[in-house]
């Protein structure tokens, strides 16, 4: 199968249903092809729209990432990784702090991940559905004492500290994370100091 | 130029460093404090759980690793495991304070108990009541609060703590119902953290978040808040950050003659020394020792008897907890409260319960605010195939409904025996990014550890279920917990089995000491940081007497 252009692999993402953050890179390389997908899927919220370039991660690493983050905390009624600009999170980690051991469990997971699934699928992870992302997925996590095994593992402990984390820090996008566990305003805020 | 000479130069400021620093520079002792990680001021901790998550406090395995393996068939994987904190004030900065003193049995072991196989059990050349004045002065330094509440098992005082008990959860008062129906007796957790103005420091201000955070009010007694600045404020005492210690040199006659280290800019420095004092945690101390070789020493120094090392021990530990499906009730009036209860029934059993004579401490907490571990520990807990991790829907599924119960942990703090097959040596192929071979443990627990520490998760989870916890949860039956550290170089009367003798010298090397938990021949049932502070003073007074007589 011929190689996906980047355009439709983003399109192809988008139709299983993520929003925002994926688009972030069409508006960067891509001026126009918004308008050309419609707004419904591809709307950019105004906040993350107006900074974002990568400051770490390549795009393909990205889109990987991307895409694997929203197969762990994906969409429901409340916001998934995606919405909640857990790839962001994971960019400016890496852009803002020498994180040997936390980067290289990321990025060269991700690259193997998208050689498995050309392998499994003919098409980058970004690309395939939801169901064979998945798949994919539930297979590495299943596999003991991996290398595999334990990218997922990392990945779910990246995405959740990208759910959960200070919104400062790129990720849980307008505190959003936090409300979907009633964890208020700022859970880390310490209270009002207390006077005896 | 003016030689860069000092009368003490004690290597760590954390529960080791920090107290000698303190009494030798009230002493008049020229003293100088290095340590390897950054001088934090108290007013720049954040409350941000992912800053603290990255290695905030402990290097970077890929940097500066340590290696670890069970048992001594495999090489070691490196790990972040077995650091205790790089940043002024040490651990100290990070602990949650729980400070209960050991009690008079954790010296007598190898008297009460008799010899046990496989295990190097041994008495402590010093009596509880040595220490006690000591554990007293730890308690007024900090400002320790708790209740002198009288329990069967309580260990003997000389005096009530300095200040009242923190404010407390409501939970705890069902936790006392609970335990009484039970026949436990729980009191409320004595902390190393000001419920009331302290000595110029704040009082807490109930943010529910000393365990891995620093604490930015200085409530929280490390030694950064409490014992270095009145260190420094005497005149006598210097402190330089960010210096990491590769070698202590000796003379010819073996006497330590200088501390060399690394400065911030990566340059090697010496400092000349009257006295040596190592206080950079059991494991990196030992490292230190065996690093630094010489004609005198050649297998390491003070290590003649090639015991550095040896007898490593942690606080064996169960985690664990319970959740209620009503609402969050951790934040009634706005501040986090803890639940502040201990149970102690099971520290030393005499007729043994359920085959175990020697226990430990359960320690009740509402969950410190750290959502992120809490996710994650959820993750872990329910993965669906031993090991893994939980992820996708399912996670998200689950989180959304256990993330807003409430929920009560218990930690416990039990005996880790010393075996011989559990110490720390020289990794012989990883080194760090500077070339210096990194410290190896090798762990084999003791099946009395293990048993221990199985019985006080049992009971933890009885308490739990008595207190009508419709789920309960235990994530680790038995661990150790390595920011809890000693052992490896036993302090004793017979050189030709401990390195330090009664006063924490080396035996070996006159002018050297050694003050964190390293001396510490076993482990107790508590957390050992209370206990390595005020072993820090009793040595102080040692050492400011021979200062003063010249004898140093």
């Amino acid at each position: 199968m011929q190689r996906p252009t980047r355009r439709e692999i983003l399109i192809a993402t988008t139709s299983v249903g993520v929003g925002g953050a994926l688009a972030l890179i069409l508006e960067r390389r891509h001026a126009g092809l918004r308008a050309t997908t419609g707004a419904a899927s591809m709307q950019t919220p105004a906040p993350i729209a107006q900074a974002t370039t990568l400051e770490a991660l390549t795009e393909a690493e990205f889109l990987t990432l991307a895409a694997a983050c929203e197969r762990i905390y994906p969409q429901d009624d409340a916001p998934g990784a995606l919405t909640l600009g857990v790839p962001i999170f994971i960019d400016r980690t890496l852009a803002a702090e020498r994180l040997p051991a936390w980067a290289d469990g990321l990025l060269t997971s991700a690259a193997r991940l998208d050689v498995e699934s050309f392998r499994r699928f003919a098409v980058p992870f970004a690309a395939a559905s939801a169901a064979n992302q998945d798949a994919l997925i539930a297979d590495w996590a299943a596999e003991r004492d991996s290398d595999n095994a334990r990218f997922v593992k990392h990945l779910v402990t990246a995405t959740l500290e990208g759910v959960l984390s200070d919104p400062t820090h790129g990720g849980n996008r307008d505190r959003a994370g936090w409300r979907t566990f009633a964890l208020g305003a700022d859970p880390y805020a310490p209270s009002e100091v207390h006077r005896p | 130029m003016k030689r860069d000479s000092f009368d003490v130069v004690v290597v760590g400021s954390g529960a080791g460093g920090g107290p000698i620093a303190l009494e030798l520079a009230r002493a008049g002792a020229r003293v100088l404090v290095i340590e390897k990680g950054p001088h934090v001021e108290t007013r720049d901790f954040v409350h941000d759980e992912v800053a603290m998550r990255r290695h905030f406090m402990v290097p970077d395995p890929a940097d500066e690793p340590h290696t670890l393996r069970y048992g001594d068939k495999s090489e070691g994987t490196t790990t972040s495991e077995g650091w205790t904190a790089n940043i002024v004030g040490g651990g100290t900065v990070h602990y949650s304070g729980f400070f209960h003193r050991m009690h008079p049995v954790d010296m007598r072991m190898r008297s009460t108990l008799g010899p046990i196989d496989g295990a190097d059990l041994v008495d402590w050349p010093i009596s509880y009541d040595d220490l006690e004045p000591y554990y007293r002065r730890v308690d007024e330094e900090l400002g320790v609060s708790g209740t002198w509440r009288a329990h069967p098992f309580e260990e003997p005082r000389s005096g009530p703590y300095p200040l009242p008990p923190l404010d407390e959860h409501p939970i705890a008062r069902r936790i006392d119902e609970a335990t009484a129906k039970l026949g436990m007796h729980a009191f409320p957790t004595p902390r190393a953290v000001a419920s009331r103005p302290y000595r110029g420091r704040r009082a807490c201000a109930y943010c529910s978040m000393c365990a891995d955070y620093g604490c930015p009010t200085g409530a929280k007694g490390s030694t950064l808040a409490t014992v270095l600045p009145a260190a420094l404020a005497t005149g006598h005492c210097e402190l330089r950050a960010g210096c990491m210690v590769t070698e202590v040199t000796v003379r010819p006659d073996g006497r330590a003659s200088a501390v060399v280290y690394r400065d911030p800019q990566g340059i090697s420095r010496a400092v000349e020394a009257r006295v040596v004092v190592l206080a950079c945690s059991a494991i990196e101390t030992a490292r230190l020792l065996l690093v630094s070789r010489s004609a005198a020493f050649p297998d390491g120094l003070a290590n003649g008897s090639g015991l550095v090392g040896k007898n490593l021990v942690f606080s064996s530990a169960s985690l664990g907890g319970a959740s209620w499906s009503s609402d969050r009730d951790a934040r009634d009036d706005g501040r986090h409260l803890s639940a502040q209860r201990t149970v102690q029934d099971f520290y030393w059993m005499d007729p043994p319960v359920e085959g175990v004579a020697k226990g430990g401490t359960l320690s009740f907490l509402v969950g410190f605010v750290q959502p992120i571990a809490m996710a994650e520990g959820i993750a872990r807990r329910h993965a669906k195939d031993g090991g893994g991790v939980l992820w996708g829907t399912a996670l998200k599924k689950l989180l959304r409904d256990r993330m807003v119960r409430s929920e009560l942990q218990f930690e416990t703090f039990c005996e880790f025996y010393a075996t011989p097959g559990t110490y720390v040596d020289l990794d012989p192929a990883i080194k760090d990014r500077w070339g210096t071979p990194v410290a190896r443990m090798t762990v084999s627990t003791h099946p009395r550890s293990r048993d221990g520490t199985r019985l006080l998760a049992r009971k933890a989870v009885e308490v739990l279920k008595a207190l009508g916890a419709e789920e309960t949860y235990v994530t680790a039956e038995h661990t150790e917990t390595k920011f809890l550290q000693g052992g490896t170089c036993r302090f004793g009367k017979d050189p030709a089995t401990s390195v330090l003798d009664e006063t924490c010298r080396a035996h070996e090397v006159p002018n050297l000491y050694v003050t964190d938990g390293s001396f510490l021949p076993t482990s107790g049932g508590v957390p050992l940081t209370l206990t390595i502070m005020a072993n820090s003073f009793r040595v102080a007074d040692h050492l400011a007497r021979r200062l003063r007589e010249g004898r140093a």
